[in-house]
């Protein structure tokens, strides 16, 4: 009995001390933003701030109106309508997610600056000169709005989908038969049901706005998360980097709360009762025009970029840069593995933990460590680098007393510090997964494991990760792409010398060489689609469910 | 009002509903009855025009809002809704779901209306509240109030207190059923629960192979019920074997002609006269075995009969008893006595068969 009570404390005591070290560079954050520095904030008030903060809020609402409309008309559309091709749209409109928002940034400068081939096109066709016709600037605040918002879109779509679908068929037949048109029912019943789960969307999104690093990095537009950057990278100046980052937590964490409130509001408005409604069928031009407006997102979105990356890739990528395509890759392929092995470990850890002794600090600690996904990379990056900066400092100070000898940068300057960091932004990721999966194992396994014997590690083993075989799988494949896709926290955490398949297509497409580039995006993009394969299918699960 | 004639539904080549006939006077309440899955709940969307039919007619106030060829817009046709699991609109309070039926009318009469149809079904003091705020039974109330808002010509309620639990049910129901009498209001609810339907309805009608069996009264349907499925369905009882005969007028001598048409039913509990329809149906004829329906209330208790039937279960009901009896070994029988009368399994008592209507069908 005292056995295994102590087994079982074990892992509270795990989950304790994960928490306390995942949680660690939030806390160094929140304090530095305390510890108030006056004469850095006068200094940044009078110079960037302004800018960080206008450019930063623009971005994240900008980004956020433009997701919710694109993700809940498709939603509206692909929910009530049925057409010709609908079943192809429902997979299509979710690839975006496969582009990170800095590839599409370069792939679309590509195409429409000066030299670009749309240009090029409109020059030659209207024998225009380089002064005689406007053409829009897509290294701009603006460009990197829609660019944004047509990668992003699918946060809302995603959730305003599952909110549509379960929209009860009677609720349209109330409004039939109170003579309400269909228009009018929109946006008195079904819209202000899907609202909360369209504004938890649309706070996802204003996050991964607020969180972007290469796309204004790229198109030159100062926010806060390139300031952090310059901050640390030119400036060497780790404080006033910290207080920047507290700065920008604020925004976060009003997301977060408002992101919160949206998921409590839309249980409050799920019915659950009786049949979803059914889709319409459409035919003829409406059908085909349903089906056009749908794709546009999509081939805006990604279809466009990836046959751009993929014609540079295959054409006119030069072959001398290839050579060192293999190391990166492999470098990412290595990174990836060992994180997302590390995070969906910790993740399952916690999740068992909770199931052996649910109470209230386990729990805590979960809710502590899955607020990462809301945090920058570039915060996060900030918040590793502190604490991890002072203990190799230490650490290089004691064994110069005791061993006369300097290990350099054990912590900070190594894989490790970049593993730590994934763990903090992609651990909701996999709690996700481990939490919805334990939770379908029924008590009475474990009870049964208990009666026959097992300890709760033998239990873990031998009952709950056979049976979680299928949710640690997506988990990991999820992690493992998510690292690869990141790009603001490798920047500033990897090994000196140390490429990635997104640091290199980061730094090509800064270096203007994008053809270069293509090859390691779009190797990050054809990644990048099978996670939104899973996706679809648990999609379509959900709504054969409510069907 | 109501005037359903004819009607046949289908979904696809599947027929779920053939030849329907039932009709509704201004005021009435009618109910269809019948298990799961016998179409009830396609008729009532049909009626409210959420299905088109495929052969026969619907009027309300005399006129035809569905027939094979046509199908009135569902807003037009003033019909009211009360749906089984409510339907109600979590993001509105009580006041805008009841008034949300009202948009076309100027906002302060629509919220007159509202407020009457809210006092009708004394929620006064909830009409701020949210659904989610409020129990089933209050659920229930406001999507009544929805539907009787607009002041429809005909409400249709769909399984109404199906999501309740009984005791609620009961004095949900007959308060309900005051408040559409009160109002006046024509209404035809469906449901699968007899108490459910005999509570509430002025005429009933019975579902079964995609036909309306009977269309009546309760006391109809439970006393001279029109086939052997409804005899079965409704109410309890049970079916004893007669064959027919033919007497002389209270004669004790067996005759073989029928000229004078007097045939009688000859059963282990006594003789009874052949009702004079089944006659001039020609439905029996001397020899035929029949079955005839035995309701536990036809069967009396009578300590001074000579027939005395063994108890072979009882389960008692308050003020009454029902026992299941074994008379020769035969059919069980039941019996409804009033509950001082108290025998044990085992125990016989006399038992007097006293039937006021003959019903009986081919064996």
């Amino acid at each position: 009995m005292i056995k295994t009570a102590l087994k079982g404390s074990a892992f509270t005591i795990y989950s304790v001390l994960a928490g306390l070290l995942l949680g660690l560079p939030l806390f160094v954050i929140f304090f530095s933003f305390f510890s108030w520095d006056t004469a850095i904030w006068q200094h940044l008030a009078a110079t960037v701030l302004p800018k960080y903060i206008s450019n930063s809020l623009m971005l994240a609402f900008g980004v956020g109106f433009g997701a919710t409309i694109l993700g809940t008309c498709l939603a509206w559309l692909i929910v009530n309508y049925n057409f010709y091709g609908r079943r192809l749209i429902q997979w299509m409109v979710l690839l975006p997610l496969a582009m990170p928002a800095y590839i599409i940034a370069y792939t679309y400068t590509g195409l429409l600056d000066f030299a670009g081939p749309l240009q090029t096109f409109i020059r030659g066709t209207f024998d225009l000169g380089a002064q005689d016709y406007w053409f829009p600037e897509v290294r701009s605040l603006s460009g990197a709005i829609i660019l944004m918002s047509l990668v992003l879109y699918p946060y809302v779509y995603i959730l305003a989908r599952t909110a549509f679908s379960e929209q009860s068929q009677k609720y349209r037949e109330v409004s039939e038969l109170a003579g309400v048109s269909p228009l009018k029912h929109f946006f008195k019943v079904a819209l202000p049901l899907a609202r909360p789960a369209i504004m938890t969307g649309a706070a996802l999104a204003m996050m991964e706005a607020l969180a972007d690093f290469g796309t204004v990095e790229y198109f030159g537009v100062s926010t806060f998360t390139t300031g952090i950057y310059r901050t640390w990278f030119g400036m060497g100046d780790i404080k006033a980097a910290s207080q920047l980052s507290g700065f920008l937590c604020l925004f976060v964490f009003i997301l977060i709360m408002v992101e919160k409130m949206s998921r409590r509001d839309s249980q409050n408005y799920s019915s659950r009762q009786g049949k979803s409604a059914q889709a319409k069928q459409v035919n003829g031009i409406n059908g085909i025009l349903i089906f056009v407006l749908c794709s546009l997102p999509v081939a805006f979105g990604f279809i466009i970029p990836f046959v751009q990356l993929a014609t540079w890739a295959l054409s006119f990528s030069d072959l001398s840069n290839l050579a060192d395509y293999p190391e990166y890759a492999m470098n990412s392929a290595m990174l990836a593995s060992i994180g997302a092995i590390v995070v969906v470990a910790m993740a399952l850890l916690f999740s068992y933990a909770k199931r052996l002794h649910p109470s209230k600090t386990v729990s805590g600690f979960i809710q502590l460590v899955s607020l990462g996904y809301a945090l920058p990379g570039t915060v996060i990056a900030i918040g590793v680098l502190v604490p991890l900066g002072w203990l190799d400092i230490k650490l290089n100070v004691m064994t110069n007393v005791w061993f006369d000898f300097q290990p350099g940068l054990v912590f900070s300057g190594t894989v490790f510090a970049l593993i730590f960091a994934y763990a903090i932004r992609f651990m909701s990721v996999a709690l996700n997964n481990t939490e919805a999966g334990i939770q379908r194992i029924k008590p009475s396994m474990d009870e049964a494991s208990k009666v026959l014997g097992d300890s709760p590690t033998q239990r873990l083993l031998r009952i709950h990760i056979p049976l979680l075989k299928a949710s640690l799988l997506s988990a990991t494949l999820l992690v493992f792409v998510d690292i690869l896709k990141e790009l603001p926290a490798t920047l500033v955490l990897r090994p000196f010398n140390f490429n990635t398949l997104a640091v290199k297509a980061f730094e090509l497409a800064s270096d203007e060489r994008l053809i270069d580039a293509a090859l390691p995006s779009i190797t990050i993009v054809l990644v990048g689609i099978l996670p939104v394969i899973i996706l679809t299918k648990t999609l379509d699960g959900i709504e054969r469910k409510y069907a | 009002m109501l005037d359903i004639n004819n009607l046949s539904l289908s979904f696809g080549t599947q027929k779920v509903l053939q030849k329907l006939t039932i009709s509704l006077q201004q005021g009435e309440i009618g109910c269809i009855l019948g298990p799961s899955g016998c179409g009830k709940t396609t008729l009532l969307r049909a009626i409210a025009g959420f299905k088109s039919v495929q052969a026969g007619s619907i009027s309300v106030n005399d006129i035809i809002v569905s027939d094979a060829g046509y199908k009135m817009p569902v807003a037009k046709r003033k019909i009211g809704v009360v749906f089984q699991d409510f339907a109600l609109f979590p993001h509105m309070n009580v006041l805008k779901n009841v008034a949300y039926g009202l948009s076309k009318l100027s906002k302060s009469e629509a919220l007159k209306l509202a407020q009457e149809a809210i006092e009708l079904v004394g929620l006064n003091d909830a009409k701020s509240k949210y659904p989610h705020e409020l129990s089933g039974g209050q659920q229930q109330r406001v999507a009544i109030a929805r539907a009787i808002a607009p002041k429809p010509d005909l409400l249709l309620l769909d399984e109404p207190f199906s999501s309740l639990d009984p005791d609620l049910r009961e004095r949900l129901s007959s308060e309900i059923r005051s408040i559409i009498k009160q109002q006046n209001i024509t209404a035809l609810l469906i449901t699968h629960d007899q108490t459910e339907a005999f509570a509430m309805a002025d005429k009933i009608g019975v579902l079964h192979h995609q036909q309306c069996q009977q269309w009546g009264t309760a006391y109809d349907l439970y006393h001279e019920p029109a086939t052997e499925f409804i005899a079965d369905f409704v109410g309890e009882g049970v079916f004893i074997p007669v064959q027919v005969v033919a007497y002389e007028n209270d004669s004790e001598s067996k005759i073989e002609a029928s000229d004078d048409k007097l045939l009688w039913l000859e059963t282990q509990l006594g003789r009874f006269l052949l009702p004079q329809e089944y006659i001039d149906n020609a439905a029996f004829k001397v020899g035929d075995i029949a079955k005839m329906l035995v309701r536990p209330d036809d069967l009396r208790h009578q300590d001074e009969s000579v027939l005395k039937a063994k108890v072979v279960g009882r389960s008692f009901r308050g003020a009454h008893i029902l026992y299941r009896l074994s008379l020769n070994q035969g059919e069980p029988l039941l019996c409804l006595a009033p509950s001082h009368h108290d025998h044990q399994i085992g125990e016989s008592f006399g038992i007097h068969l006293e039937v006021e209507h003959v019903i009986c069908f081919p064996y």
